[in-house]
């Protein structure tokens, strides 16, 4: 029982020092290793809530890494915060209201054609 | 422009919103469409991050559905990790930092579309919090 207690413990924190590596090495990420973990204990929405927050207060401490790379938001436009904030809100409103089967269909497709594009560009610059 | 790049920061807040995820995408639009250097795209990309997570992050502790245990240990551990990143990402380039971003994207799209096949296998019960009522 307590090897079992051990190991969970141990798990957990090397998954959350992973987790913030992945945050402060790219710049974003993180949370999925985080639910990942959390989702095996069981709790699926307490898991999510968890996940979510811990990745933002540990995004908040690499914006806080990466102050002095500070530009002003007018390189992409001025409302960018509150642009943020108003996607965000939407999805957070939309939630359990839509149907996210297409949605995580269209995203994870998106999400596979900016990755390949990436790694082919970085693979193609390479050799060129 | 500026109302592309609007109408781009919008759209990709709404799946960050969702839990679907999208801020390595805004990463890549900041590096490859406007030419933001490297540290300063993770920078930009942090701001719009911590935005769209704003409203969900609020809703979570007001609702208080979290655990507080597994979050101190996340702060706990997770903040080192944070700083060991970055340690590490000043090593390498910027275009191999680009290359892992790009694996990094191709894993997430990877993990989910193979997490659509459990929403799908169990469609009456839904699999996850996005679908449950």
């Amino acid at each position: 029982m307590q090897n079992k207690n051990q190991k969970r413990r141990f798990i957990r924190i090397t998954t959350s020092f992973f987790a913030g590596m992945l945050n402060g090495f790219l710049g974003t990420g993180g949370g999925v290793p985080l639910y990942f973990l959390l989702s095996k204990e069981g709790g699926d929405k307490r898991a999510y809530a968890t996940a979510s927050v811990g990745i933002f207060l540990l995004s908040l401490q690499t914006l806080f890494l990466y102050r002095s790379a500070s530009v002003p938001l007018e390189a992409v436009t001025p409302l960018l915060p509150f642009l943020a904030v108003a996607g965000g809100a939407l999805g957070a409103f939309l939630l359990g209201k839509v149907n996210s089967f297409t949605l995580r269909l269209i995203f994870g497709l998106l999400l596979l054609g900016s990755g390949g594009y990436t790694v082919g560009k970085e693979i193609y610059l390479a050799f060129s | 422009m500026l109302l592309a790049n609007s109408l781009i920061v919008f759209a990709l807040a709404l799946p960050l919103g969702l839990g679907i995820g999208g801020g390595g995408i805004f990463l890549i639009y900041l590096g490859d469409a406007l030419g933001v250097s490297r540290d300063s795209s993770v920078y930009l990309n942090l701001v719009f991050f911590l935005s769209a997570l704003l409203a969900s992050a609020m809703g979570h502790l007001r609702r208080r559905r979290l655990s507080l245990s597994m979050l101190g240990i996340i702060l706990l551990f997770g903040i080192p990790g944070t700083l060991t990143g970055r340690w590490i990402a000043r090593l390498l380039s910027p275009t191999l930092l680009h290359l892992f971003l790009g694996f990094f994207l191709l894993g997430s799209g990877v993990f989910s579309l193979i997490s659509l096949k459990k929403i799908k296998l169990s469609s009456k019960l839904p699999s996850h919090s996005l679908d449950k009522p």
